[in-house]
């Protein structure tokens, strides 16, 4: 078990280092150094792109990184959290008032820039906060990681204890105790979701690299692979590869099509495991299947979790979703991003698609249904991220991550609870995940040992 | 596609002309000759038809090593031949030996036929029973073409090549050659609205969105509209919807017919497929290729085989698959069903024309376009024709003045 708060000196552990908050001027001072020595680079290859077709490809490369420099470098000089923030929409400056009497009882685990932290946060029906877990995931350093800010948590569960899992983005899943004290850090370096199946093994998605299958492509390619994590360890127990369950399956035209991005061929952004009290309302599946969402293909695809075969799948009408969930009416819910056109006030902070929205499908069907889409008040739009909760009184719980906000709807689509991320006045922080919980779940112990700060 | 002689070095064009000139006494295209399957028949034709079977012709474009050209053979059941429709004469000869790949027969003995493939530039023609062309269109249709319930011939045709991106789907009428209507794949398909795009599961390529102006992503294969005969058998859809294929993106879809959208739409587990046709069982048959987009044949389980997908369900199954028949095209390829029982299929890189009775499970009938005992040549596309099909007899039909070019 280790510390995250009050490190007076780096402590490395393996790939992870972890450092205290006492030493970011320091990193501020190097990330402005570093981000100099880019821009001097820079600067260098376009002097050089007219002279050689190489190397005017890499002054193309950095040419197209000019947007992200542009919009972000306070990011990347260590100055203002700029990726995880956007403009606070005008609908969402009034607060909603929560609906104790319609809203589902317990409490809210939420994930994302709070306070300016990368972090987790508890809060109860009111939006008051119960307890935010004492650890900047900004602070913590793993390889391949050049500025401080650079990080991002996906998914996140919370145990009774004040435990929790969270996975921070191609890093691996870190299991925390309430006092943000670090219990493990997956072996594989995990991204995205997070799913906790009956028996409590942990699954997500996992990065893979540099496959050369030429029954899929005459070309390397990425392609995730989904790892079953065990919860005491943080040890890999399972992992099954994507591309054999493709071509073992002989559905390799779901994974194969012309001009793909062999850097990232899917995008595999969720996996969940089909439990055994969901499964007798999916005749098509079997408890143990897993759920796979594709961001990339805009696909869900359902794996047999014996045979590790592709069983069924889908395409469209969602598109750039997250996080599909089996629900008990033998459904498959889906944070249906619609995500092309950031959000802006000239579109109506809706994109070019009008909006994001929860769609239902259920395998087997062809139709689908829209469960909540924007109303003229309240617009919904995430173009990337987003997550949803369905709850047991019927209300949905979303996170509408690039909007900063996390809120509950009625099957109606009255908003009953609300919560909005603040980060000054004009600006909202990220909000990756939203989970509620039956409030016994925060009764852990919240006092923790004394930091350095 | 047929190999692109144009790819090809001049000494290695050179080599394989003189080694097909000692060979086969002609001069072959490049990509039109290749090994005969081992499971192929020895000689041409193979026929032994199951008591009670239809009766009725089968059409057969082929390369003809007489006329080193492609032309279309009419069959009898036992394969003899009945007329051929050396149809592809003059500078039409010359684009046909890249890749002809639809023709339609009509009652009248009529036959048109489209060839937009391998750069040619592509036509769209008409000739008359007797080889003589009544309209042309030199743009680039492609692929496999369809009649609709009221006779208009509906195919595909790219902006500027049957590769283009930018890709419509035309209702000729074929009496004129003159476009009835046209529907816009990216426009009115794919962009309104725009949620359409999802279905595609690429929403960020395509050159409206910013990709690859040149990149032949859909690669449209087949357009079939829902006849009234075949309606009541899909409940999701109406007659008039237009069934399509997408090669490339190993996708079918329905379209409304009348708002253009989406009605339904399926990719994988097929791979690269052709002639996707609606079934009397409610499902969506089809040629699954199951070709490696970049690579290669490499495994021997890579065999081609006839699926049938259900559009309510998603279910898929294999109608004919390697286990029954063996057969294998990497490119085009089509089938046919000629009853509930009877199943046609063309593997047009085996040189390949297959009939297997699936309530009987045997072969009953086969044309390989043999040049040798070890050698075959490409079969661009077949159909069966039901006995009646014509206006009158065959015999008497096509009986041309003298000096008529399809006068057998």
């Amino acid at each position: 078990m280790r510390g995250a708060q009050g490190f007076a000196a780096r402590q490395k552990t393996g790939r992870l280092i972890l450092t205290g908050q006492g030493e970011k001027k320091t990193d501020h001072a190097k990330a402005v150094f570093g981000a100099t020595i880019w821009m001097l680079v820079f600067a260098i290859l376009i002097g050089f792109s007219a002279s050689s077709p190489y190397m005017r490809a890499v002054a193309d490369f950095y040419a197209e990184q000019i947007p992200f420099f542009k919009k972000d470098w306070r990011s990347v000089t260590g100055l203002k959290p700029t990726e995880h923030l956007e403009d606070l929409r005008p609908d969402l400056e009034k607060p909603i008032k929560p609906d104790l009497d319609r809203m589902q009882p317990g409490v809210t685990l939420l994930s994302g820039l709070i306070d300016g932290k990368l972090g987790l946060r508890l809060v109860d029906e009111n939006g008051a906060v119960i307890h935010d877990w004492p650890l900047d995931f900004f602070d913590i350093d793993v390889d391949g990681k050049i500025y401080h800010y650079q990080a991002l948590i996906h998914g996140t569960y919370l145990y009774p204890n004040g435990d929790a899992l969270v996975n921070l983005d191609q890093k691996g899943i870190y299991r925390i105790d309430a006092c943000g004290r670090i219990k493990w850090i997956s072996e594989a370096r995990t991204h995205h979701s997070i799913d906790v199946d009956e028996n409590g093994a942990i699954w997500a998605p996992e990065i893979a690299h540099g496959y050369l299958e030429q029954r899929l492509y005459r070309h390397a390619y990425n392609l995730d692979l989904i790892v079953k994590i065990d919860p005491e360890t943080g040890k890999t127990l399972d992992r099954i590869d994507l591309t054999k369950a493709f071509l073992d399956s002989e559905n390799e035209g779901l994974a194969v099509w012309e001009n793909p991005d062999y850097s990232d061929l899917l995008h595999v952004n969720d996996v969940e495991v089909l439990s055994g009290a969901d499964a007798p309302a999916f005749p098509m599946f079997s408890a143990g299947d897993i759920l796979v969402s594709s961001r990339l293909r805009n696909a869900l695809f359902v794996i047999d979790g014996k045979t590790k075969l592709i069983k069924w799948s889908r395409v469209g009408p969602m598109q750039f979703q997250h996080d599909p969930d089996f629900e008990r009416d033998g459904t498959i819910s889906i944070f249906d991003n619609r995500g092309a056109e950031l959000a802006t006030a000239e579109n109506n902070w809706l994109g070019d698609r009008g909006g994001s929205r929860i769609l239902s499908i259920r395998p087997g069907e062809y139709a689908f249904k829209t469960l909540y889409s924007s109303t003229k008040a309240h617009p919904f739009y995430s173009p990337r991220r987003g997550k949803h909760q369905r709850l047991a009184n019927g209300d949905i719980l979303i996170a509408e991550t690039d909007s900063g906000r996390a809120f509950e709807i009625t099957p109606g689509g009255d908003i009953v609870w609300q919560y909005v991320n603040k980060f000054n006045d004009r600006e909202v922080g990220w909000i990756t995940g939203a989970l509620r919980y039956p409030a016994s779940y925060a009764d852990f112990p919240k006092s923790c040992p004394a930091t350095s700060e | 596609m047929l190999g692109d002689p144009g790819k090809a070095s001049f000494i290695v064009r050179s080599v394989d002309a003189a080694k097909s000139l000692s060979r086969f006494g002609f001069v072959a295209p490049a990509g039109v000759v290749f090994d005969t399957p081992p499971t192929a028949a020895s000689g041409e034709i193979y026929s032994n038809p199951s008591p009670g079977s239809p009766h009725g012709y089968h059409a057969i474009l082929a390369f003809e090593r007489q006329s080193t050209a492609y032309e279309v053979k009419l069959l009898d059941e036992s394969g003899g031949l009945v007329h051929r429709w050396p149809v592809f004469a003059g500078d039409v000869a010359a684009a046909s030996l890249v890749t002809p790949h639809g023709f339609v027969i009509l009652p009248d003995g009529s036959l048109i036929a489209n060839s937009g493939m391998g750069g040619t530039g592509g036509f769209l023609v008409k000739f008359d029973r007797c080889g003589n062309e009544l309209w042309r269109r030199d743009e680039p249709f492609h692929h496999l073409m369809s009649f609709d319930d009221d006779g208009f011939l509906w195919t595909w045709r790219g902006a500027d090549s049957a590769y283009s991106p930018v890709q419509e789907i035309v209702r000729i009428d074929p009496e004129t050659g003159e476009t009835a209507s046209s529907i816009s794949l990216n426009k009115e398909i794919f962009g309104d609205p725009v949620d359409q795009l999802a279905f595609l599961g690429m929403p960020m390529a395509g050159p409206e969105n910013g990709g690859d102006s040149e990149a032949d992503i859909f690669h449209p294969n087949d357009v079939e509209v829902l006849s009234a005969e075949m309606a009541p058998y899909f409940p999701m859809f109406e007659m008039g919807d237009i069934l399509i294929s997408l090669r490339n993106l190993n996708m079918i879809a329905v379209i409304d017919r009348r708002t253009h959208k989406i009605k339904w739409s399926a990719q994988g587990p097929w791979r690269r497929q052709h002639d996707p046709d609606f079934m009397t069982t409610g499902e969506i048959s089809l040629f699954n290729n199951n070709f490696v987009a970049h690579g290669e044949r490499i495994v021997d389980r890579e065999l081609s085989s006839v699926l049938a997908v259900n559009p309510g369900t998603g279910r898929v199954r294999t109608v004919l698959g390697p286990k029954k028949l063996r057969f294998y095209s990497k490119e085009m390829g089509a089938h046919r069903w000629i009853s509930d029982n009877l199943l046609e299929v063309v593997a047009p890189f085996e040189g390949r024309v297959l009939i297997y009775d699936l309530k009987r499970k045997k072969k009953v009938f086969a044309f390989n376009n043999r040049l040798d005992d070890t050698a075959s040549a490409h079969v661009a596309m077949a159909d069966w024709l039901p006995e009646g099909f014509f206006n009158r007899p065959p015999s008497a039909f096509f009986q041309c003045p003298a000096g008529a070019v399809a006068s057998l």
